[in-house]
């Protein structure tokens, strides 16, 4: 068996037509479903979150952003640096 | 009538069950299409296909319309097929395999043109042929070699790794071709 016969073999199988559907078949899905299913599909706790998953991340960003401008702006305001802060955080937590 | 299926998807989320049965008449010639590529006989290709939309159905929480409804469809009925496969090959030991037709025998031997071997022989030859292969095997190269979809698909579809995809497809035709060749071998006897 070569590679050319197992080609002819492969394009052979291409030609295949795929059989037709019956009828009545979607029908029978919706018979195949549980009365209690029937009503609208379940959406989950889970699904929900993991659909709103990039909207979620990008509003948490955006938060973060601003929390950080605020924080930048107020330093700047109070003419204050990260170093005073820390100093502060320091002294308040070690030193008492 | 409502062509649409993202219009569909919408009206099923709202609630409407009966927008699901023509969500179902839109895509079942296409799962059909996929389904029958692994199961030869139409009362289990029916059944399958049944099984695909009812966990499509089941799970269509999770279905988050990032891709069209069609290929998250697609991806349940190639895992439909595989979990078909495996179930088919542990009972394998109790079902005899099918013989093959005049015409594909004349094939094997080189007796017939090339050019002459339809479709159903091709298929009759190679599901012979494809029992030697494992179960994710059968998938990615019906998938790479009569279906023709690229690499990238065959990733999306069954979640593989390209790097896995590439070397399941490659084992898969070396095997195809130990077991063809045993098959020549066995009709040339």
């Amino acid at each position: 068996m070569n590679d050319k016969k197992l080609g002819r073999l492969f394009a052979a199988a291409r030609q295949e037509t795929p059989p037709t559907v019956p009828t009545g078949f979607a029908e029978r899905v919706q018979r195949g479903l549980n009365p209690a299913e029937r009503s609208a599909p379940v959406v989950s706790f889970v699904d929900q979150l993991n659909r709103n998953f990039v909207r979620y991340a990008v509003a948490a960003a955006a938060m973060i952003m601003i929390c950080v401008a605020v924080e930048i702006g107020q330093s700047f305001s109070h003419e204050s640096s990260i170093d005073d802060d820390v100093n502060q955080i320091c002294s308040d937590w070690m030193l008492h | 009538m409502v062509n649409d299926d993202a219009e569909l998807v919408a009206r099923v989320r709202a609630g409407s069950p009966d927008a699901y049965t023509e969500l179902v008449r839109h895509n079942q010639q296409q799962v059909f299409s996929i389904l029958h590529r692994y199961e030869r006989d139409i009362h289990l290709v029916e059944d399958l296909a049944q099984e695909t939309f009812l966990k499509a159905w089941r799970a269509f929480g999770s279905f988050d319309s990032r891709a069209p409804f069609q290929h998250w469809l697609s991806r349940i009925a190639v895992r439909v097929a595989l979990d078909h496969i495996r179930r088919r090959k542990r009972l394998s030991g109790t079902i005899s395999l099918p013989e093959l037709g005049e015409d594909s025998v004349a094939w094997l031997r080189d007796e017939l043109p090339p050019r002459e071997l339809q479709g159903r022989q091709a298929r009759e030859i190679l599901d012979l042929a494809m029992q030697s292969l494992s179960p994710a095997e059968q998938v990615v190269i019906t998938l790479m070699e009569i279906e023709g979809r690229s690499v990238k698909e065959i990733c999306s579809l069954t979640g593989d790794s390209s790097v896995a995809v590439r070397v399941r497809a490659m084992r898969a035709r070396t095997k195809l071709r130990k077991a063809i060749e045993k098959l020549e071998a066995s009709e040339h006897e």
